[in-house]
């Protein structure tokens, strides 16, 4: 399913920071690149975490900041990782970056990590992360391997929000933001009660995939 | 040189090392501000029993709280502990423990104009769910069998069953009114029957299922049975 590539950016001397090939791979994973809609990676946890808007935004921020360390850490490792043992090491800066998100959850916005609780554990398994480090990191050099992380955790984020905010809007009957200072209710409608559970967000991510495919022509490689 | 064992071996030692010492200063660094947020955690699941507190803000539930609840240790027979302190006792490490040699914290929660009654006694219980620990407190009127309401917590039940507990009110507040003894204070209990749906306002001890989630109700079942017994005779000599 997932269409990873391995991009390599070739050396050059003293690239600018934000060079246009460094600005794509902030900006290509938020659209024509994106995570979810076009790798299809971290679909679980974007089906579990969304039923609201507010748990949508700390789980993006946490695999945002997750995806940008591990993939920082990793890619000035890479030339010192020994091959045979390079997934358990990315697994090991993974959950270190992971288990930081968690306690520092734990420790400023204590509701949110009862809620999130398992899924934030579940960052570790989440595919984009892996498949970034394989894909990304080890090959290239740190600056651009952490924009990448930004991007593809940015990419991420955005789908979690839009989901969560059209599963929240729908599934309440008309409030957003529910729990939160900001709460606010317009034109309140019955509830749609699929929309709170897990096949509301299969749907809404499906809908999400089509549309945005349908948009940039992109189609699955057919063999 | 990456592939030689030796090099392996140091790699992932140093690697463990620097990632564990990381960690151990950053939990290191949180553990009062956590300790703060499970205690006030604690303060509003206690409060939730016998109030809605979702209007609240923290400052009012900590205000409550420190006027109105009253911890205190009892044990098995239903004396008072006066030399126990609540952070003496972990209700976790007792049920390690027979219930007769248990110390069992129960909390009196003070009547809101006179300060000298009690209006309701919260006791906390823990148990095992289906996959990981559950957690409970529940209230109760001060006849002593009448329970005015519980709430429940747990650590990975499966979200949208098991996790209602928790997450879907309505589970809570079929418990609500519901008798924990029987007349001569038997401690039968509330049990949560397999699948939903039914009507049970007629039955004091038995209240409406959770369809998909029988394990976790079996669970919350056999920890409301084996607590019911161990605060039975408190419950008694409040008569």
């Amino acid at each position: 399913m997932s269409t990873e590539t391995a991009v390599v950016i070739e050396k050059k001397e003293r690239e600018p920071l934000f060079s246009k090939k460094n600005r794509k791979l902030l900006v290509d994973p938020i659209d024509s690149d994106n995570p979810i809609t076009v790798q299809v990676l971290g679909i679980c946890s974007a089906l579990a975490v969304t039923v609201q808007t507010w748990p949508s935004i700390v789980m993006s921020i946490g695999v945002i900041f997750v995806a940008a360390f591990s993939n920082l850490i990793i890619s000035l490792l890479r030339n010192t990782i020994p091959p045979r043992i390079r997934i358990i090491v990315q697994l090991v800066v993974v959950s270190l970056f992971v288990q930081i998100v968690s306690e520092i959850l734990k420790a400023y916005i204590y509701d949110i990590y009862l809620e999130l609780s398992v899924f934030i554990g579940l960052i570790i398994t989440n595919c984009i992360i892996m498949g970034r480090l394989e894909a990304f990191a080890l090959a290239n050099k740190p600056w651009p391997s952490f924009l990448d992380g930004i991007g593809n955790g940015l990419g991420y984020g955005a789908i979690l929000i839009a989901v969560g905010l059209i599963r929240e809007y729908f599934g309440t009957g008309g409030t957003l933001f529910s729990g939160t200072p900001i709460e606010f209710t317009m034109f309140t409608f019955p509830s749609v009660g699929i929309m709170a559970m897990p096949a509301g967000a299969c749907i809404i991510v499906g809908l999400l995939i089509w549309a945005q495919r349908a948009r940039n022509g992109y189609a699955e490689e057919s063999n | 040189m990456r592939n030689k064992n030796s090099y392996i071996i140091i790699y992932t030692v140093a690697l463990c090392v620097i990632a564990a010492s990381v960690l151990a200063v950053v939990k290191q660094s949180l553990t009062e501000r956590q300790d703060e947020n499970i205690a006030y955690d604690n303060k509003k699941k206690i409060l939730n029993t016998v109030m809605d507190i979702t209007v609240l803000s923290k400052a009012q539930v900590d205000e409550i709280y420190a006027n109105r609840v009253r911890p205190m240790i009892i044990d098995f027979k239903g004396v008072i502990q006066t030399d126990l302190k609540l952070k003496d006792v972990d209700v976790v490490k007792q049920k390690a423990l027979k219930v007769e040699e248990r110390m069992l914290p129960i909390y009196r929660i003070l009547d809101e104009k006179d300060s000298t009654k009690n209006s309701y006694y919260v006791f906390p219980t823990s148990g095992s769910g289906l996959w990981d620990k559950i957690s409970s407190f529940v209230a109760m009127e001060s006849d002593g069998k009448t329970i005015k309401g519980v709430s429940f917590s747990h650590v990975g039940e499966t979200p949208g069953l098991g996790a209602r507990i928790k997450s879907d009110a309505k589970i809570r507040l079929r418990y609500e009114n519901k008798k924990m003894y029987a007349d001569e204070f038997e401690p039968v209990a509330v049990y949560m029957v397999k699948s939903e749906g039914g009507d049970y306002s007629d039955d004091p001890h038995t209240v409406d299922g959770m369809s998909g989630a029988t394990l976790t109700a079996n669970g919350v079942n056999d920890m409301l049975k084996e607590y019911s017994l161990a605060y039975q005779n408190f419950f008694k000599s409040l008569n």
